[in-house]
């Protein structure tokens, strides 16, 4: 595809660089002119605050005219791929962390280290380096985190798990065949996991089978790695739960999204769900429901060739400038206000948000300490983070984590076994690979 | 008036709607066209005149699901759209308080945007969280709850009803209007010459619908490929791409593979197929298409 | 035909009635139901029928400042977006409409069957495969993230369609009239204006109906056109309820009502002409 330069803005362009290059140098020039920023999707009560916070940005920077704007989430990447294909980008783009290297390799985004010049050592202040890792991309930043989402977790309804005679949430696979099955009352199964083809969906999968040492992608060799041992095990998991009848019925588990089978669990439909770690986003759950939410259980012992991760985590909303920005000092602006305390902060505990927070200080505030304590102990004792990776995050993620999605629908139907269904979706993402990658 | 200057005429009245379609329409597809046959790699293109993408294509092991589906969803889309619609359109074709109201609000599937409908169908189709879901199970349809969305064997079918609902309406709209057209006459003759409704149906409203009745036909045809937003937000192509349309496919294909040739060699697949079916349906039906173009 | 039949065959009519309007309009009452629920009974199992707590909270979200919409939509302006891209492109859809419908149906000229053919058929190839491009050309020509680019896409999207309305509808005319109007002296472009159109009112109604709900209620294209906040229509408003995360079926079901009324209004409207153009033309003609 032919890319057409814009030629109206391109002189526009080229007359803004001409004429700030002739005014002289003043030092600390506030940033100013116009800058558009785009988001998409997030939690109700995330797309409310932003643009309030955006007002006191507007009030910090008087000279820059902030041009907000909130886009429908499941349009992320027709839309940011659009504005690549005729040079119209947002100068800031809020997306996923998972986008990066595709962005950064059709150059849509640029690194930060160029341009945040004395910035960024705030930024290493203020985040976690942990989430702050989650920005980097061959070893430079491409984006701004401000939370992360991690997966696996679980959430456990703690009536039921005491009337079965349990003290405390399944820590191990076969724990988890147990209680699920112990949990299972006739109209109520003991667990649902969430396996429709939204991506979301398929990221929890992922945070389950990368504890057990799987991998989908092996970058150095250009190979897809579904069809391993490790990520067969993770979904046989899925099978056997099936298969005890601990679960609704695998027709229906394939039409159940996360934001389902949270409802179900609220309404004590299952004793147990399988989510990401906004386990308390406000799901319309009774006060009255005793619940708690734990990592993943893990495996009883790790078949994959792969390390075992602990979680995977994905910043979904940082912040990433555009490659054609013609503002980066604008930019550059908007990214350092995002990064302050009264901004991170944001993001520390309230179940309404409901993300793990970026900044070092929403560690120490008190309602994150009350609504997740175990998060604050382990973040505490240095081990939240540890063992953590990214989402995977690569060029062609999508047709890969596309095909999983179809393997573990496979599997849940009934239709194919583990290892058919990953060894066919192995072959067809490989092919789709290569076609992307040439 | 000499058929000379009628046929200068006739190109001058035609052109602002010729020129539209050239350059918002033909403009793009050629572009898609150019698409298919350019070889891509990691999004950027690399040389024109290549079959790269329809070997690609051709070799996806999805590539005959898409095409099954497709075929259920624009026949099925097609067939109940028209046969409901005619339906419809008897009924609200004759004078009554009831379908006064009925005319205006049968529209009303058609103001809401696509993105809304298929969220809501979604919610409203759940086996365990949506109203129909829970009311099958409830009146004791079915012991378990039914997964119209979930189960392969039932999505399709389920994505059609939803498609026909929404495209429908209209149908049955213009049919109403080419019923109602019947010249009162006719009927009262047929009537007094001892013809049931039905034959009064048969004999003298269909033959004079005909023509409307091949153009929506048509219509909805065209309508329903060109549809994407409905399925893809309902399923996303599954359960285990059971749901994979044409559509659908070249969305996913270009929008989150970035594999753009493909795609486009799909759209190219899609509109030959659909050129194909147009034109021996036109075909089939040139008597009534000819004789009422003629007149 | 007996009393008996005549009683059966009004029996079944109410039965179809009924089954027609449950499918077509439970799914929209639905809806609009769940505009008086809170979000705390939306989210409860069993799906409750009736709002058990009526409220207009949804209806006020909509417009309270702090609120999600409030903050990002102003409706107001949405609506009043919407109604200029869709109002404007429905004039010139009909007016360019009727003038080439008059020709496919009246004139005789080569290839007149064929080009009308091409023109039905280029609607086929639209939805995902013509976004890229689509987008890419309103860029060279300047008009994306305006209300103009929409109002002249639209058109050229609608156009196809309404010719071939207005031309059906225009052949159930008789020619003679317009022979007669002839011969009395009348230009062709005056028996066009003064007798052939008004008794076309039911196809040109029915053309702009079609496309005004069609410009209404379109989303593709729209959300990749349209950058700006102040440039957003209804639909892409309305869409930003319904993302994965959220359960706001309140808030949609609230929009959609008000964004389903002007529609409604404007069929209400050309109902009355429907009939009476019905009424006063092709049938008494």
């Amino acid at each position: 595809m032919l890319i057409r330069p814009n030629r109206r803005k391109f002189i526009a362009g080229s007359a803004a660089l001409a004429a700030s290059a002739a005014l002289p140098m003043r030092p600390a020039l506030a940033a100013s002119g116009p800058l558009s920023v785009w988001k998409f999707g997030g939690t109700p009560r995330e797309v409310e605050m932003w643009p309030v916070q955006d007002q006191a940005f507007q009030a910090q920077h008087p000279n820059i005219q902030l041009d907000y704007t909130y886009y429908f989430g499941q349009i992320r990447r027709q839309r940011i791929l659009a504005g690549f294909q005729t040079r119209r980008l947002a100068d800031v783009v809020i997306a996923f962390g998972q986008d990066i290297p595709e962005f950064a390799g059709f150059e849509i985004i640029r690194p930060l280290d160029d341009i945040a010049g004395d910035k960024m050592a705030g930024w290493r202040e203020r985040i976690v380096p942990e989430v702050m890792e989650s920005g980097m991309h061959e070893g430079q930043l491409y984006g701004l985190p401000t939370y992360v989402d991690m997966a696996a977790f679980i959430a456990v309804d703690m009536d039921a798990l005491n009337e079965a005679g349990f003290d405390r949430p399944p820590a191990t696979w076969s724990e988890l065949r147990e209680y699920a099955a112990a949990l299972t009352r006739p109209d109520r199964p003991g667990i649902a996991f969430p396996a429709t083809t939204a991506p979301v969906d398929i990221n929890i999968f992922e945070g389950i089978a990368y504890a057990n040492g799987a991998r989908i992608f092996d970058e150095p060799n250009n190979r897809v790695t579904l069809s391993e041992r490790g990520m067969i095990d993770a979904l046989q998991l899925y099978a056997d739960l099936i298969a005890d009848g601990s679960t609704p019925s695998g027709s229906s588990m394939t039409e159940t999204n996360f934001r389902d089978t949270a409802q179900l669990f609220a309404q004590g439909r299952v004793a147990m769900w399988v989510g990401l770690s906004w386990l308390n986003t406000p799901w319309g759950a009774p006060e009255s429901l005793n619940w708690t939410g734990a990592p993943f259980p893990r495996p009883d012992e790790v078949t994959g060739a792969q390390p075992p991760v602990a979680a995977l985590m994905d910043p979904t909303a940082i912040l990433m400038v555009s490659a054609r920005t013609q503002n980066p000092e604008a930019a550059i602006a908007y990214l350092d206000f995002w990064s302050q305390e009264e901004q991170l902060g944001l993001w520390g505990g309230t179940p309404e948000f409901s993300r793990i927070p970026a900044g070092r200080n929403a560690w120490t505030s008190p309602e994150l300490a009350e609504i997740w304590p175990e998060w604050v102990e382990a973040y505490n004792a240095g081990t939240l983070f540890a063992g953590a990776e990214p989402m995977p995050r690569f060029i062609g993620v999508s047709a890969v984590e596309t095909a999983l999605g179809n393997a573990i629908q496979q599997v849940v139907l009934g239709r194919q076994s583990a290892e058919e269904a990953l060894q066919e979706a192995n072959e067809a993402a490989q092919q789709q690979i290569d076609i992307l990658r040439g | 008036m000499s058929p000379r200057s009628d046929r200068t005429l006739a190109y001058w009245m035609i052109l602002p709607v010729v020129a539209a379609v050239l350059t918002f329409i033909v403009g793009p597809t050629y572009d898609v066209f150019t698409m298919g046959f350019t070889r891509f790699r990691m999004g950027m293109p690399l040389e024109f005149g290549s079959l790269a993408n329809f070997r690609a294509l051709f070799a996806d092991p999805v590539f005959w699901t898409v095409m099954r589906n497709t075929a259920i969803w624009i026949l099925g889309g097609t067939i109940g759209c028209v046969l409901l619609g005619l339906l419809i359109a008897t009924y609200l074709a004759v004078d009554s308080r009831q379908t006064m109201v009925l005319r205006a609000l049968i529209l009303l599937p058609w103001i809401l945007p696509d993105v809304v409908t298929a969220m809501a169908w979604r919610w409203m189709l759940h086996g365990q969280v949506g109203i129909i879901g829970q009311t099958a199970t409830s009146i004791g349809l079915s012991e378990r709850p039914i997964s119209f969305l979930g189960d392969p064997d039932l999505v399709m079918w389920s994505l059609v009803v939803v498609v026909v609902w929404r495209k429908m309406p209209l149908v049955a709209l213009i049919l109403c209007a080419a019923i109602r057209s019947v010249p009162q006459e006719h009927l009262e003759a047929a009537r007094i010459d001892g013809a049931n409704a039905w034959q009064r149906f048969r004999f003298v409203i269909l033959p004079h619908i005909a023509f409307s009745l091949t153009a929506v036909t048509v219509i909805s045809m065209i309508w329903i490929t060109a549809e994407f937003a409905l399925p893809w937000i309902m399923t996303g192509g599954g359960p285990a791409n059971s749901s994979h349309i044409m559509a659908t496919y070249i969305y996913q294909q270009s929008f989150q593979f970035f594999n753009w040739g493909v795609g486009a060699a799909m759209s190219v697949v899609n509109l030959v197929v659909l050129v194909a079916i147009v034109t021996l349906y036109l075909y089939i039906m040139r008597r009534s298409w000819r004789s009422e173009a003629d007149r | 035909m007996s009393r008996g039949n005549h009683l059966l065959f009004w029996t079944m009519m109410s039965v179809i009635g009924a089954v027609i309007a449950i499918y077509v309009l439970f799914p929209i009452f639905w809806l609009m139901l769940a505009g008086f629920k809170s979000a705390d009974e939306l989210a409860r199992l069993p799906v409750s029928f009736w709002p058990s707590e009526p409220t207009l909270q949804a209806y006020t979200d909509l417009f309270a400042p702090g609120t999600q919409s409030a903050q990002l939509l102003d409706w107001p302006r949405l609506i009043s977006n919407s109604f200029i891209v869709a109002v404007s492109s429905t004039v010139i859809v009909v007016f360019f409409g009727a003038i080439a419908g008059y020709a496919f149906s009246r004139l005789s000229f080569p290839g007149r069957d064929l080009i009308l053919g091409g023109l039905l058929v280029s609607r086929m190839f639209q939805g995902a495969a013509l976004l890229l491009p689509t987008f890419r050309l309103m860029n060279a020509l300047g008009l994306e993230d305006s209300l103009l680019g929409l109002i002249i896409l639209y058109s050229a999207f609608g156009l196809p369609f309404a010719t071939w309305i207005i031309a059906s509808g225009l052949r159930e005319i008789p020619v003679e009239l317009e022979e007669a109007a002839m011969i009395d002296g009348a230009s062709r472009l005056q028996s066009m204006v003064i007798v052939v159109l008004p008794l076309a009112t039911p196809a040109l109604i029915t053309a702009a109906m079609w496309h005004f709900v069609g410009a209404w209620s379109e989303f593709a294209f729209a959300s990749i056109l349209i950058e700006s906040s102040r440039n957003t229509t209804v639909t892409i408003g309305l869409a930003s309820f319904v993302d994965y995360f959220t359960l706001e079926f309140n808030r949609v079901g609230a929009a959609a009502t008000i964004i389903a009324l002007p529609v409604l209004v404007v069929f209400f409207f050309g109902q009355r002409y429907f009939t009476r153009g019905l009424l006063q033309g092709a049938v008494k003609g």
